[in-house]
């Protein structure tokens, strides 16, 4: 549907070609980007970044993230928190989550998540089995619980389908740490997003930058994201065995309001 | 008037290399606890020896409207059904914070029996229970809830 859409279009502006060649050609050269706000390049770009991430078999990979939170009066304040993920395809992770207010992990050995609080020694776990993909959407979905850079798991899904983006451009090249990157900006909905790809060897996403239109004060978040695809660890980090003295609670599934 | 003006200068010069003198050695702290798993490393960030603490904050940082929804990850909020932010949780693996902008409002209702919503205790009354919604844990103390903040606890809006 999507495609005739636009080959209809690339036939009307072939077509109305000569006609405004006769009238002055800056003209049809400024028409020519709103025909198709949605770059193919830059959807195929994300593509490939999604078809790489899912044949990544074992990965480290850490994030530093800003966020922002808006306050009744419009004014924002930003915080930060990092988080770190070994990874091993298609079902165990382990990710480790830092802020000022709390440190939690999550982990996944096939068969249980397990969520854990080291300081209070808390721990929940529920029975699971599924890709990472469905770790991603179902803990959202039962549970409310959001994993960091969730995207990693779903971009080269089905999860994410990439026909629904209304504007995507090339937005040039960028510098993420040492590594050179090509830099896409989309929109979708009340979202604009943007993403930071490297642009030699294979595609890996260096940064990403969020920002809600919903909220006219537009709250934004930027996460840097550095990778290790020679990771050290080994099955014992996907295991979670209850310290001494751990207590369990109950991890309560998501209310609809 | 040259003088004073000179005298005018050199406080705010004076105070300035005081205060340098006694932040040293706290920052020198800060980055022994923080330096842990070698500088520049981006995430993980788990062995921290010093804690946060939030009892300074001014309360209008808790005064959060309920549109801020922090967009953390690109697919949730794009693809995968968006739901409505008022059902349930953080809206980000981030924000491990639970608004009470409506504080005013709640402690003007059940100021008889609860503890009013903002305000900060160091530890929670005995026989309350930790739940785990939205992946946080929150501690229930019959109506009233608390979420742990570092080493604190702030009393909260019931999550859910």
């Amino acid at each position: 549907m999507f495609r005739k859409t636009i080959s209809a279009g690339l036939l009307a502006i072939c077509l109305a070609a000569p006609a405004l060649q006769a009238q002055t050609a800056a003209s049809a050269a400024a028409a020519a980007p709103a025909a198709n706000p949605v770059d193919p390049a830059a959807v195929q770009a994300l593509k490939d970044m999604g078809a790489h991430l899912q044949s990544l078999k074992r990965f480290r990979v850490s994030t530093e993230l800003s966020g922002e939170r808006v306050l009744a009066d419009g004014q924002k304040l930003q915080h930060t928190a990092t988080a770190e993920m070994d990874v091993q395809r298609p079902d165990r992770l382990r990710a480790r989550m830092a802020s000022a207010r709390s440190q939690r992990e999550l982990i996944f050995d096939g068969k249980t998540v397990t969520l854990y609080t080291p300081a209070q020694k808390y721990y929940s776990s529920v029975a699971f089995s599924g890709t990472l993909a469905d770790l991603v959407e179902q803990l959202e979905e039962r549970y409310g619980v959001e994993l960091p850079l969730s995207d990693l798991f779903v971009w080269g899904t089905a999860l994410a389908p990439l026909d629904k983006i209304e504007s995507a451009m090339n937005a040039g090249q960028d510098f993420i740490g040492d590594d050179l990157c090509d830099h896409y900006a989309f929109r979708q909905g009340q979202v604009d997003w943007q993403i930071w790809i490297t642009a030699s060897g294979k595609p890996l996403p260096r940064k990403i930058v969020i920002t809600n239109r919903a909220d006219e004060a537009r709250p934004q978040s930027v996460s840097l994201i550095d990778w290790n695809l020679k990771p050290a660890f080994g099955d014992a980090s996907f295991r979670f065995t209850p310290p001494k003295g751990a207590t369990q609670v109950e991890l309560v599934p998501r209310k609809a309001k | 008037m040259k003088n004073s003006s000179r005298k005018l200068f050199m406080v705010p010069l004076a105070f300035a290399v005081l205060a340098g003198l006694t932040l040293a050695p706290l920052a020198e702290a800060a980055g022994r606890g923080g330096g842990h798993g070698g500088g520049g490393h981006a995430g993980g960030g788990g062995n921290r020896n010093v804690q946060a603490k939030h009892d300074r904050a001014d309360s209008r940082t808790n005064n959060v409207r309920s549109t801020s929804v922090n967009n953390v990850n690109v697919n949730k909020n794009v693809n995968v059904n968006v739901d409505n932010n008022h059902g349930c949780c953080n809206n980000g693996w981030d924000n491990d914070y639970h608004p009470v902008a409506t504080a005013a409002a709640v402690t003007a209702t059940v100021a008889v029996t609860s503890a009013i919503v903002g305000s900060i205790v160091h530890s929670v009354p005995a026989g309350c229970v930790p739940v785990n919604y939205g992946g946080m844990i929150y501690q229930q103390c019959g109506s009233t809830w608390y979420q742990p903040q570092g080493t604190q606890y702030v009393v909260i809006n019931p999550p859910y």
